[in-house]
């Protein structure tokens, strides 16, 4: 796949790129990554011109992650009307929505480009919790150009190690992602296992009292 | 299982489980980074891929763009600014064997003093 998203862009160009990051920011895993790097070496040894691909990239990236946003949104309304009778599960799903506004900000930002491979997913989780578009469109456009900016520029500057970087820097946003994975799975274990800890104190009390 | 250690919830287990497999996938790229971090240098050598132009694994290598249009019997002028896969395709070989070639003849560029001086990096 990357022998074919590199000869499209090498063939026709920017408009190629912009169709590449749109579909890769609704959630189509290509490898992006190495693809900017090697448009930076490409354009290191003078192949071409950078400023309208960057431009290009960043137009197509912004235009899938808020495709993907506006699709979150109108499954948020869904879920809201469903949920309208059900008590309960509305509570639960206010508790996600807090949660979701509190972390959105780097959450969006870390999203598109430390942690690249959760963007879609943030895209649609902060449009199904109706977090502010402005604030979404602001921390998306900094992620993004951070994200183009940077394999861009790794790919201008080390033009002759482009395969090496991708390899090394997808393991290491795949670790990134997993590491948090596993943070956030331990401390929701850790969380049940003091709860449950804590209902078992509480029961041998009450049978004490007894 | 002991009295006053009820056993786990069905969540729980299934968050263990997950728990467990985003660990093991963890320490796999962690291993991952350290073994390619290991061998990173700027200064070495690129694994030779599909996507590369010929002009790309010549600007990688140091060496003439000519000297790999040559070792696949292509000619130099104009150069070929189609990537190995394509390349291969055309000449319905594996890339395997392109890449080969290309390795051969940079080895022996390396080796050769003649072709070395030709080979220097461009400005």
């Amino acid at each position: 796949m990357t022998d074919d998203l590199v000869e499209l862009v090498t063939t026709h160009g920017p408009g190629a790129l912009f169709f590449i990051l749109l579909a890769n920011c609704l959630g189509m895993p290509f490898p992006t990554s190495l693809l900017l790097m090697a448009i930076g070496s490409f354009a290191g040894q003078g192949e071409m011109s950078l400023f309208p691909f960057v431009l290009a990239g960043l137009t197509g990236a912004v235009i899938g992650d808020q495709a993907g946003h506006l699709l979150g949104r109108l499954g948020g309304r869904l879920i809201i009307a469903r949920l309208a009778k059900q008590p309960r599960a509305r509570a639960t799903f206010e508790r996600a929505e807090r949660l979701i506004w509190r972390w959105s900000g780097p959450g969006i930002y870390f999203s598109r480009w430390l942690l690249a491979p959760l963007g879609p997913w943030v895209n649609l989780a902060t449009g199904i919790s109706g977090y502010p578009w402005l604030r979404f469109a602001l921390w998306d456009f900094f992620g993004l150009a951070t994200w183009i900016g940077l394999y861009v520029t790794l790919g201008y500057v080390f033009s002759g190690s482009v395969q090496r970087m991708a390899e090394l820097s997808g393991s290491l946003t795949w670790l990134l992602v997993f590491t948090l994975l596993t943070l956030l799975l331990g401390w929701l274990l850790l969380r049940r296992w003091r709860a449950a800890t804590l209902e078992r104190l509480e029961n041998r009390a009450s049978d004490l009292q007894d | 299982m002991k009295a006053g250690y009820p056993s786990p919830s069905k969540a729980t287990c299934v968050l263990l489980a997950l728990f467990l497999i985003a660990a093991a996938s963890s320490s796999f790229f962690a291993g991952r980074v350290y073994e390619r971090a290991q061998h990173w240098s700027p200064g070495q050598d690129e694994p030779i891929a599909g996507w590369m132009s010929l002009a790309y694994v010549a600007h990688a290598y140091q060496v003439p763009s000519e000297l790999l249009h040559e070792a696949l019997a292509l000619p130099p002028q104009p150069p070929d600014r189609r990537s190995l896969a394509d390349i291969a395709t055309e000449r319905n070989l594996p890339l395997e064997a392109l890449r080969l070639r290309l390795e051969h003849a940079i080895a022996q560029s390396r080796t050769t003093p003649a072709a070395k001086a030709q080979g220097e990096p461009e400005a």
